[in-house]
């Protein structure tokens, strides 16, 4: 499931521990992974206007930006994005709280590499699943709501380049 | 001689003569009889003898017909003798005037003499009679008691002064009418029900009720006797006694009673459920009662102290009869810190208040010892205090923690990838170079793993913060805690025994702060039955409930926990695993878990052979949870 997709995943890593980010990308390209880095949370929300991507892994504390208010940006503007969330404290505080919430997983530092690597993949594949599905409920409620069959084909011309070029 | 009498003149014969004297003139005055004159005809030895008739008046007996002939004041000639000539001169017109009885006359006379004596008998019994009538009518009017007499139709025939007055009735607008004119309202039928019982029973009859007299209830007893003649009834007698007084008095008195009986009940039932330690004892100290807080405090029964010395109950006997001597010198005292013995020898800490109770007699009757329990109050003190320190601790670790995580996470990056890179690209180093880097390698991931079980557990240490508050059911989640501990439970072979109690309700807690202590303890369990090798692991799980908690009990067949360390396995950083093992906060976060929640743990061990620990959960979380010692970084 995870080696079979002929588009690599589009990756964004967000932590302002230079090095983590460094070695932790360096690995999952290795891996195969198309991975951006970002070191703040502008820098992550900045890429997020750039480039498309299937997965985030974003720290839960930048010095700038805390980690919920980063996903949210992201999911504005990438709504199929998945976060993973990183964090370095099992802290309970209300950004915690509300980021289990919004992130697809969390997990602790230290993580365990394969684990996060698997991670990823699943998150990715989870999108795509999303995605796929709200590609057909649109679809379908084109067809019951669509009369003239050449707008129904005009129509779902435009929903299907919506969403394959995501 | 009243001249209303009748002059009478007698004559007869001698014998006759005294006869009739005997019979007429002793009783001349009730026969209203003058004998004036008393001829003797015959005079013969049994002539009549004057000396009889002394004080009747008769001076002389006459032989001579010719005396009384001449007297001109006779009334009557009473003739008692057969002789007809002398009849026949009398009733031959020498006294026409005078009326003459013949010789049959006396007895007449003797009859109506008699006549006359019974008659004046029936006379004086008559007036008995009429004397008694009249003081029982004078009883019957003047008595405070209401009388009537009722006909066999239970028409009133008679009604005394009273019970007029009473029933605001006069005697006349009732005779001959039933009691419907009486108690229009009705509210007399029992009453009826007892006259017609007495009728028909023919037996005297009590009752008591309430009758609606002019408008108030009035209680009555009334007694009822039927009036029987001639082996007929013929009606009953009533005899009706207000008795509204007495019974409001009584009512009164029962009211009195039941306070007192109330006020008695509510101290005792005080005494009874306080749950301090109350008991008595006599002079000598010998306890007499023990109340539930005792028994509840102290785990002995009743039954099992009644009778024995107070002061067996403590650490320090001697202290206690100390005490109890100065209470009985000086009437009351006190101690601040006395230690009792529980049944099962666990110290009680109790302030002891003693009170001696003089009997009626002046003398000391009993003793009243009055303790509080202060064990659980100095348990909350250390708790508290324990919950403060978690907290300073909490935040330190918590915070340190996270500063350990992010370079963890870094080197254990770096490292994998040199491993990784060693693997795939190795081939240029000597072989042992690979070798030992290969190992340096593991090694450091393998540190990396010892530091982040640390920095994870302190970090879930942190996390006892309350998630919040959902219904629970304990089976499901003991069950719950048994997966999450799954493979642990297969590798280290350990049997679980379940010993659950079906029906247990849900009740509310924190059910993921629950688990989490579950978990701890039962990962410990696991933990010392792997330490004691050669004896299969035997898991058991309790479930139980009271009125106000459920308790699990955890036992393991372990090794078992020392006496001197039972105390502290629940203290931070204590731990009894091997170095690099056990960060000493499992059982920590489990006792401020439930210290938070309101619940408890106790633990017991017979070290070599098993540990059991006892956790109760309130069914009702307190109100607000005691506070969270971990504080938000």
């Amino acid at each position: 499931m995870t080696e079979d997709s002929s588009k690599p995943i589009r990756l964004l890593i967000a932590d302002d521990e230079e090095d983590l980010v460094t070695f932790l990308a360096h690995r999952l390209r290795k891996r195969g992974l198309e991975v951006t880095m970002a070191l703040s949370g502008a820098e992550a929300v900045s890429a997020g206007t750039e480039i498309k991507f299937d997965v985030a892994i974003v720290d839960l504390k930048m010095p700038d930006m805390d980690g919920i208010t980063v996903i949210e940006q992201l999911k504005n503007l990438q709504p199929f994005i998945e976060v993973i969330m990183l964090t370095g404290h099992g802290s309970h505080d209300s950004a915690w709280e509300a980021g289990r919430l919004h992130a697809f997983r969390y997990i602790l530092k230290p993580y365990d590499f394969e684990e996060l690597h698997d991670l990823v993949h699943t998150a990715a594949e989870h999108r795509r699943r999303r995605m796929q599905k709200e590609f057909e409920d649109k679809l379908n409620e084109l067809m019951a709501g669509t009369t003239s069959p050449r707008d129904l084909i005009e129509e779902s011309g435009k929903l299907r380049s919506e969403y394959e070029q995501d | 001689m009243s001249t209303n009498r009748i002059n009478t003149a007698l004559v007869a014969d001698g014998r006759q003569l005294t006869d009739l004297l005997a019979g007429l003139v002793t009783r001349s005055p009730l026969l209203r009889l003058n004998v004036v004159a008393v001829v003797d005809l015959d005079p013969g030895p049994d002539s009549p003898d004057l000396g009889l008739f002394e004080g009747t008046g008769i001076k002389k007996i006459s032989t001579d017909i010719n005396d009384i002939l001449t007297r001109e004041d006779l009334d009557l000639v009473i003739l008692g003798s057969e002789n007809h000539d002398v009849a026949a001169a009398l009733r031959s017109g020498l006294f026409p005037h005078i009326p003459v009885l013949g010789p049959e006359a006396h007895k007449i006379i003797q009859g109506a003499i008699r006549l006359a004596e019974d008659n004046r008998a029936l006379r004086a019994d008559s007036r008995r009679l009429k004397e008694t009538r009249l003081r029982l009518n004078i009883f019957v009017e003047t008595a405070p008691l209401s009388i009537y007499i009722k006909d066999t139709e239970l028409r009133y025939r008679k009604m005394n002064n009273h019970a007029q007055r009473v029933l605001g009735v006069r005697e006349n607008e009732i005779l001959g009418k039933r009691d419907s004119i009486v108690f229009p309202e009705g509210g007399a039928r029992w009453l009826q029900k007892v006259e017609q019982e007495t009728l028909n029973s023919r037996r005297t009859l009590h009752a008591s009720g309430v009758l609606p007299v002019q408008g108030q209830m009035m209680h009555v007893q009334v007694t009822l006797f039927p009036v029987i003649e001639n082996g007929r009834v013929e009606g009953l007698y009533g005899l009706v006694e207000d008795t509204t007084e007495l019974f409001e008095k009584d009512q009164k008195l029962h009211a009195v009673d039941e306070q007192l009986n109330e006020a008695q009940k509510y101290l005792r039932e005080v005494l009874e459920n306080s749950r301090d330690i109350i008991f008595l004892t006599d002079p000598k100290g010998n306890i007499l009662t023990f109340n539930s807080g005792a028994e509840t405090s102290l785990g002995f029964s009743m039954d099992d102290v009644v009778g024995t010395p107070a002061h067996q109950l403590c650490a320090n006997p001697g202290k206690f009869e100390k005490l109890f001597t100065a209470a009985l010198r000086e009437g009351h005292a006190v101690s601040y810190e006395a230690e009792f013995r529980s049944k099962d020898r666990r110290p009680v800490i109790c302030n002891i208040s003693l009170t001696l109770i003089d009997g009626p007699d002046g003398k000391p009757l009993e003793v009243v010892c009055l303790c509080r329990d202060l064990t659980t109050r100095l348990r909350l003190k250390n708790d508290l205090i324990r919950s403060e320190r978690l907290a300073a601790v909490g935040q330190m670790a918590s915070g340190v923690a996270h500063e350990i995580n992010n370079p963890l996470a870094v080197i254990d990056t770096i490292a994998g990838l040199v491993e990784e890179t060693l693997e795939e690209e190795g081939e240029a180093l000597k072989p042992e170079t690979r070798k030992i880097l290969s190992k340096a390698m593991e090694r450091l991931h393998h540190q990396v793993q010892r530091v982040t079980t640390i920095t994870h557990s302190l970090l879930g240490f942190v996390r006892t913060q309350h998630s919040g508050m959902a219904n629970v059911d304990i089976q499901e989640l003991l069950e719950e805690c048994l997966d999450v501990l799954g493979t642990e439970i297969r590798r280290s072979q350990t049997e679980i025994v379940r010993l659950y109690t079906s029906d247990i309700p849900e009740f509310t807690s924190d059910p993921m702060l629950l688990q989490q202590v579950f978990v701890n303890l039962i990962k410990n369990a696991i933990d010392a039955m792997a330490e004691s090798p050669g004896r299969s692991g035997i898991l058991e799980i309790m479930t139980n409930i009271d009125a106000k908690r459920v308790l699990v009990t955890i036992q393991d067949n372990g090794v078992g926990i020392a006496q001197e360390e039972q105390e502290k396995i629940f203290n931070l950083f204590h731990t009894t695993k091997p170095a690099g093992q056990g960060t000493g906060l499992g059982l920590s976060i489990v006792h401020d878990i439930l210290y938070r929640l309101g619940g408890t743990i106790r633990v017991a061990s017979e070290p070599g052979l098993w540990t059991r620990f006892v956790v109760e959960v309130p069914l009702t979380p307190p109100e607000t949870l005691l506070p969270d010692p971990s504080i938000s970084l």
